[in-house]
């Protein structure tokens, strides 16, 4: 009923979308201003007073920013940390996921607690002594010491529970008569018919560990290791004319997860609200 | 005989099968959250060397001695400075937007994109953007404001800058969960409200405020949480400067580490770090009972 109101025809509903798009437009200024510079040449971006919209526009910018950095280097990095991980957390998260809704055992309600208890835990209170962790383990500078604390999350196993909680039981039971394993369910019946939320859950960890900063910067010295997220602040060139090349950088580690964001808005805002507000 | 071992065998199986799935959950849980937990606790009582190792006990000394650097004082300070002007604003201005995007028109999915897009914006991207426009001579903001401030530098209004970089960061999230929140508001309670003749400032503080508080209250706990543990946009943007007004408590604990190897601050400010938090959550849990209705 009051959706439909809006399709009313009239001059009034077509402003307010206007005005809603416009809103939209300045909440993201910020992001169109970085576009604009990136494709400026560096005399306009010098310019007093500055200028907003290009009078040119060249790629030189993004040229320089792929060819005189290892921003490639740094992508790669990123990928392979964020994808990995992200798997890894898929994993892991769905075999606790599994364990906390098709078994009883004891200790169940104590592990879960313990489980749901590491998300009052923040990773910054806990930054210094994963260093020296990690360091202990030799692995400062190599993939596995930048991935291995973001290989579980609770939130990720508690969407995932619920998920597994409204399957339904028979299905279970009737593999179980067929004399399917546990093992066997879990890997060719459940996680297949579950996919929505494995999607979900990879989409949001990679989209996270993609973005995330302090780690990695903490774990890594050597500059080939670096990811995006660190490289982009510490992007040198030859001459004078930087923001021109970094904010070219910066829309370019952004553009992945802007895509990502846009094809997979309705999953990634399904995954936020399962974790956060359901059960 | 044979039988019943086999089924012995069999039931303790299937007793310890559901612990094999967790095991790989818990070796990350244990190794990476609670180990380092118990373990940053513990040796906040101890005196540590510049290697991280422990030379002997000091009871409470580590915090006194870092309750009494007027610098780890002022980094609690900013801290809480900026988690007054960034939380609640960016809550604010995404319950707008909530309002403005509530009906679905024919462009609803195009401005629902633009008013939810800042979430996925990264630390890192965000704070060399607005670097640039905090650029006293070439930045963009000093033009259109028409103003002369040195954004960054100026210890009046750094912190202001940079909180203004983490409200925008959280629109986008905040956004997500008004929206969905404020559109699963019953049409029959908000049309009786309509008859009743209340016009639409009187309809969001008095009908939609108090439906949606579950999800407010929520807000509030996690920006709480986040915005308290922030050092990201200190690390790249200001290193604590000028003059210590933007330094906050895990940027400190990070300096004090990573920079001076004084293990002894570190740990004791990331407790302390921990403990403000839990109390302003605690607080705010508080409030909950008061404020927050759930149906």
């Amino acid at each position: 009923m009051r959706n439909s109101t809006y399709f009313v025809k009239g001059w009034k509903p077509v402003l307010f979308q206007i005005f809603a798009v416009v809103l939209g437009l300045f909440i993201i200024s910020p992001i169109i201003y970085a576009l604009f510079i990136s494709v400026m040449p560096a005399d306009q971006i010098l310019s007093n007073p500055p200028k907003i919209i290009p009078r040119t526009v060249i790629l030189d910018n993004y040229k320089k920013a792929i060819e005189s950095t290892r921003l490639g280097r740094y992508m790669w990095n990123s990928l392979v940390i964020a994808g990995i991980s992200s798997v890894v957390r898929i994993i892991t998260a769905s075999m606790a996921a599994f364990a906390f809704s098709f078994f009883e055992f004891k200790g169940k309600g104590f592990l879960f607690t313990l489980t749901m208890g590491t998300v009052m835990i923040p990773g910054d209170v806990v930054l210094v002594t994963n260093y020296q962790t990690v360091a202990k383990l030799g692995l400062v500078n190599t993939y596995l010491g930048m991935m291995i604390i973001f290989m579980v999350s609770a939130l990720n196993i508690f969407v995932m529970r619920q998920n597994f909680l409204s399957f339904s039981k028979e299905i279970k039971e009737a593999s179980e008569v067929d004399g399917c394993s546990n093992l066997r369910f879990f890997a060719t019946i459940l996680l297949p018919l579950n996919r929505p939320v494995l999607t979900t859950v990879f989409i949001s960890a990679f989209i996270g560990t993609w973005n995330t900063y302090l780690w990695p910067m903490l774990v890594t010295n050597d500059d080939a290791m670096r990811t995006v997220q660190v490289g982009v602040t510490m992007l040198n060139f030859p001459d004078g004319t930087v923001y021109g090349p970094i904010m070219a950088a910066s829309i370019l580690v952004l553009l992945p997860v802007m895509v990502m964001f846009i094809i997979f808005r309705r999953q990634i805002v399904g995954g936020l609200m399962g974790g956060a507000i359901k059960g | 005989m044979e039988k019943s071992v086999k089924n012995k065998k069999k039931s303790l199986a299937k007793k310890i099968e559901p612990f094999l799935y967790l095991i790989p959950a818990f070796i990350f849980f244990l190794a990476f959250t609670y180990y380092p937990f118990v373990k940053t606790i513990f040796s906040s009582f101890f005196t540590v060397n510049a290697m991280g190792k422990i030379r002997g006990f000091a009871g409470l000394e580590n915090y006194i001695s870092v309750l009494r650097n007027p610098a780890f004082i002022q980094s609690i300070k900013n801290t809480l400075v900026y988690v007054t002007m960034s939380s609640p604003l960016a809550i604010f201005i995404a319950l707008i937007l909530a309002m403005i995007a509530n009906k679905k028109t024919k462009l609803s999915s195009v401005y629902e994109m633009l008013y939810a897009i800042t979430m996925a914006v990264s630390l890192s991207v965000a704070a060399m953007i607005f670097q640039l426009m905090y650029n006293p001579a070439i930045g963009i903001l000093n033009h259109i404001l028409n103003t002369r401030f040195n954004w960054l530098n100026d210890k009046k209004i750094a912190m202001l800058a940079v909180s203004l970089i983490a409200v925008w960061m959280n629109i986008g999230y905040n956004f997500l969960f008004l929206l969905s929140s404020v559109r699963g508001i019953s049409s029959d309670v908000l049309e009786s409200a309509d008859l009743d003749g209340a016009n639409i400032f009187q309809r969001t503080w008095k009908i939609i405020i108090p439906l949606i508080s579950p999800t407010v209250f929520y807000l509030i706990c996690n920006s709480l949480a986040k915005n308290m543990m922030m050092s990201g946009l200190i690390l790249i943007l200001t290193q604590g400067g000028p003059q210590g007004s933007t330094e906050t408590m895990i940027s400190f604990m990070y300096k004090q580490s990573v920079n001076n190897l004084n293990y002894n601050d570190a740990y004791a400010a990331a407790i302390i770090a921990f403990l403000i938090t839990s109390v302003a959550m605690g607080v705010s849990f508080s409030f909950e009972k008061k404020g927050v209705y759930y149906n």
